[in-house]
């Protein structure tokens, strides 16, 4: 499957460049706006292709070993590496040919482009919070006291 | 020297916040608990240290589910507390 979200996200990319192109140089903007518009689509489409294949590996890695499930991932981890520029250079695209007061709508793919960024950006420093050392605390309390289930995650 | 196994506890929060998960990421978190009894350190996981808990007695740690979704514990002895469950959203609402 991550052979065909490589096809994709490749096909974006140089559709992203050639419609640059044809934006600087196009008197049928019109047409460029229903292009675009494709794009724009089947940016979001790529997006939750990797989250869809994302989900997949997860849940699945039961099935591999430590080192053959990252090796798996790993061209997965960097589509999402890059996929923050693929959609801006989308989304920039889009937004000049909404300049010339033809409509491409990008909504979409714009709160992809937001979770997409939370998500390689998750916090670390987290725990500086004040608020962070009480919960911890409290939940410490708590479990002293037993208020806790056994058992797993369910 | 015999080894005692580990065992998993879990809060009544972290246990709401599981059965709010949607039901594709409670089967996927189920299969990830699974592996997680067999080999806690599987690189799927990305397990890290929470950086600012570095220091404590008891270190926070985090657990990948799937790209959105995390889950953190600490560790007590032969025991695993987990504290939290979620997507990023919920754990900025949690921690911050």
């Amino acid at each position: 499957m991550f052979a065909v979200l490589e096809q994709k996200r490749q096909y974006i990319e140089s559709a992203t460049v050639a419609l640059q192109e044809e934006l600087s140089n196009s008197i049928q903007l019109s047409l460029l706006a229903v292009e675009v518009k494709s794009l724009v689509d089947d940016c979001v489409r790529l997006i939750d292709d990797a989250y869809a294949l994302d989900f997949e590996m997860h849940e699945h890695a039961i099935d591999f070993s430590s080192e053959e499930w990252e090796r798996q991932y790993r061209p997965l981890d960097s589509l999402f590496q890059e996929l923050p520029a693929i959609a801006r250079r989308v989304i920039s695209l889009a937004e000049k040919i909404a300049r010339t007061g033809e409509s491409v709508e990008f909504t979409n793919l714009h709160a992809k482009l937001v979770q997409v960024e939370k998500d390689l950006n998750w916090p670390d420093d987290y725990g500086a919070t004040a608020k962070y050392r009480a919960l911890a605390e409290e939940v410490h309390r708590d479990y002293l006291a037993g208020n806790v289930i056994e058992g797993g995650w369910e | 020297m015999t080894l005692l196994p580990m065992r998993s506890i879990k809060t009544a929060q972290f246990h709401r916040r599981f059965q709010r998960l949607p039901p594709a990421m409670q089967r996927r978190a189920r299969e990830k608990y699974k592996l997680f009894q067999s080999d806690p350190h599987h690189s799927s996981f990305a397990v890290k240290v929470v950086r600012a808990t570095e220091s404590w007695e008891q270190p926070h740690w985090e657990y990948r589910i799937s790209k959105g979704y995390r889950a953190t514990c600490y560790i007590d002895g032969h025991t695993y507390v987990w504290v939290f469950i979620g997507n990023h959203d919920e754990f900025e609402e949690f921690y911050r």
